[in-house]
């Protein structure tokens, strides 16, 4: 999953980058309004958060012309403006979160997750694939019963092919979602990853397998 | 308990419609009595002179011309006639029957001028009487004439008559009247009442509007005027003066709230953020150098804006100041020595005329507070290599004006008169500043103790001045245009 955040503080963006990535999501980081709009309209962000109080240009105009232009990405706004005036101005204008600073860690990631969850349009922080069994806000997978050892860009490549389970994944698409800007992307990468994942779906009894596509992209299958 | 406007109108108006109504109706009712009682007299007297007309004197003395069966009306005390006759001497010549033993009180007038009286009849009932003196008529008209000469009368008659249907009707009058008045003061109560309340149905309007007023709703507020009367247009128009001021007030506290809470929260989720980033991955050892450099900045940062906020409070809410020769000249040269190293690392030129020696009436500890504020804020604003220009000038009577300059590479005029605003910043992200915001807010505060006036000017769009000037009135006579205040 990929992630932008807008955030002028510089210590606070620092953290949340370290933290989302270490939880295994992609980050990509603006510090002024027209940076982030500018990644916005060129990347396919699984989620934005997003400050209030940007230089260059506010977070809610930037919001504003994001929704205008047809960009459906959820948006959290994450800001010290507290008042009900601006949360209810923040949600109206097309955000789909708000959370106030200071905040805890472990609410931002929860709240990152069940908005990653409704994109998908997931009401269950479970998912049962075959014999896989996945919880995604704790970002385990169990094989069988069994908790598997997943690095978490693993995690997340096979969250992301779970997600798309039976449909073409196409390389660009993972190389999109998983990958952020400062990631430099060899042509190998993305197979390796999926080599290392599928070494690692091979417990007896598996039912879930990922089929390459020649010169296309991979699918996820789950064979009864 | 205190009494509402509605109520003391109605007492008032009611207690003088009454006083008026008993003054009017008592004239009315004396004016009446006087008719009837004059009418009642006119009569006794006609009578009375009737009387008169009888006694007769001749040669054989005193003739009585009457006799009780030629007069009825005085044969029994039911009746309700009497008189009594007497001689000058006080001799009763004759009375009437219906007075039986009882006696007439003398009281005689002239002719022209009866003497009247009110009296309790033998009878017991209350009765009213004229006596007169007269001379009776005689053959012997020449010695009674010379007698008359000589004595204002030869006999004198009370006639009296029971005054019972005048005293009825009188009562009856004055039953008239206290019912009259009853009725009218009832009606002028219900009245009054009904008319002030429609009369100051517009205050109730009014109130029930000021009374819906609340702190969240002043922006949308406004009393409306088009319903009032024209008594009440300047209160409703003062009015929504003040809920204008108190809304700008309002405003400029939530603004100041919101901006103190972005200042503190910020630095606060750094601070959070960075620890729980340690605490859950503390392994990573650059990470957490990393977030321990930035734990101290926010710290800092956080301390700044701490401590100026508590020095604005302090300033705004300090006792008076005792004010002491201070040589700014002296002043200015130590603030300018404690900033020579930030200048310079910026190749930053100081151009000063500041005189040898200005003694001037303040408190040196916060004047030097102001004067570090300007120059680190000069020095901070302006682009390397620039100059700053500082004049120090001083007056008669000890005014004075100081002023600093240097190149404006942000400020418009509209940015003026936020300047002074605790927590404002050009950059309204405030990410490009390490400044707080409340330095020039606290150059105000001391400055408005102090007695001085700052004025930030914009002479030019390349140039910014910040002036300094005691007394608070402009002595000096500098151009204030494109200034604020002005």
């Amino acid at each position: 999953m990929r992630i932008l955040i807008a955030e002028d503080s510089r210590p606070l963006l620092r953290s949340l980058q370290i933290t989302l990535r270490k939880t295994g999501y992609a980050v990509d980081v603006a510090e002024d309004g027209e940076s982030a709009l500018w990644l916005a309209e060129s990347n396919p962000y699984d989620l934005i958060i997003l400050d209030l109080m940007l230089p260059k240009l506010n977070g809610l105009d930037l919001l504003h012309r994001l929704r205008d232009h047809g960009q459906e990405t959820p948006v959290l706004i994450l800001t010290a403006l507290d008042a009900i005036d601006d949360r209810v101005k923040g949600l109206k204008t097309g955000a789909d979160d708000y959370l106030t600073k200071p905040f805890a860690l472990e609410e931002l990631l929860a709240r990152v997750e069940a908005l990653l969850r409704r994109k998908r349009g997931m009401r269950n922080p479970n998912l049962h694939v075959g014999n896989l069994s996945i919880d995604t806000s704790g970002r385990t997978v169990e094989c069988s019963g069994q908790q598997m050892d997943l690095q978490p860009r693993e995690y997340a490549l096979l969250e992301y092919l779970i997600a798309r389970a039976d449909n073409l994944v196409t390389r660009t698409e993972i190389e999109a979602h998983l990958y952020d800007e400062n990631t430099e992307v060899f042509s190998n990468v993305i197979d390796s990853a999926i080599c290392t994942l599928r070494k690692k779906l091979t417990a007896p009894g598996q039912t879930v397998f990922i089929r390459t596509r020649k010169g296309l992209g991979y699918v996820l299958e789950v064979r009864v | 308990m205190k009494k509402s406007i509605r109520s003391q109108l109605t007492v008032a108006l009611i207690v003088s419609t009454g006083i008026l109504m008993l003054s009017g109706f008592s004239a009315l009712y004396i004016l009446v009595e006087r008719a009837l009682l004059k009418q009642f007299d006119q009569t006794l007297l006609t009578k009375t002179r009737l009387l008169t007309l009888f006694p007769e004197v001749d040669r054989a003395g005193i003739n009585l011309e009457f006799t009780e069966h030629s007069l009825p009306e005085f044969d029994r005390p039911d009746m309700g006639e009497y008189y009594q006759l007497w001689l000058r001497d006080g001799t009763v010549l004759s009375k009437s029957r219906s007075l039986g033993d009882a006696s007439l009180r003398p009281k005689f007038g002239t002719e022209a001028r009866p003497a009247f009286q009110n009296i309790r009849l033998p009878n017991g009932r209350r009765g009213r009487a004229a006596g007169v003196g007269f001379f009776p008529s005689s053959e012997l008209r020449n010695p009674a004439a010379k007698e008359a000469a000589e004595h204002p009368f030869a006999m004198g008659l009370v006639f009296a008559r029971e005054r019972t249907d005048l005293d009825h009707l009188l009562a009856e009058v004055r039953f008239g009247i206290l019912t009259t008045g009853i009725l009218l003061l009832t009606l002028t109560g219900w009245m009054v009442s009904r008319a002030l309340r429609k009369g100051l149905a517009p205050i109730n309007r009014l109130t029930q509007e000021v009374e819906a007023l609340e702190a969240n709703s002043l922006t949308a507020t406004q009393i409306t005027t088009d319903h009032l009367p024209v008594e009440l247009i300047p209160i409703a128009v003062e009015l929504n003066f003040l809920i204008a001021r108190l809304n700008e007030a309002f405003q400029r506290e939530r603004r100041l709230t919101a901006d103190i809470a972005h200042e503190i929260n910020t630095p606060l989720s750094e601070l959070r953020i960075a620890s729980e980033v340690a605490l859950k991955w503390p392994d990573d050892l650059e990470a957490t150098q990393n977030l321990a450099q930035q734990t101290l900045d926010s710290v800092t940062s956080l301390q700044d804006i701490t401590c100026k906020l508590l020095e604005l409070a302090r300033q705004q809410n300090a006792v008076e100041t005792d004010l002491n020769p201070v040589n700014l000249s002296t002043l200015w040269k130590e603030i300018r020595d404690l900033y020579a190293a930030k200048a310079n690392e910026r190749k930053i030129v100081l151009a000063e005329t500041i005189p040898a020696e200005v003694i001037v009436k303040s408190h040196s500890v916060l004047l030097k507070m102001v004067l570090s504020n300007l120059l680190e804020n000069a020095i901070e604003y302006s682009p390397s290599e620039a100059t700053i220009r500082c004049t120090l000038s001083s007056h008669q009577e000890g005014s004075w004006q100081f002023s600093i300059e240097n190149p404006n590479t942000a400020l418009c005029t509209a940015d003026l008169e936020h300047l002074f605003e605790p927590l404002w910043r050009h950059d309204s992200s405030r990410t490009a500043s390490k400044h707080s915001g409340l330095g020039l807010s606290l150059v105000k505060t001391i400055a408005t103790r102090l007695g001085i006036h700052v004025h930030a000017c914009l002479p030019s769009p390349e140039t910014f001045r910040m002036v300094l000037e005691y007394p608070v009135k402009n002595t000096s006579g500098f151009d204030q245009s494109n200034c604020y205040p002005a």
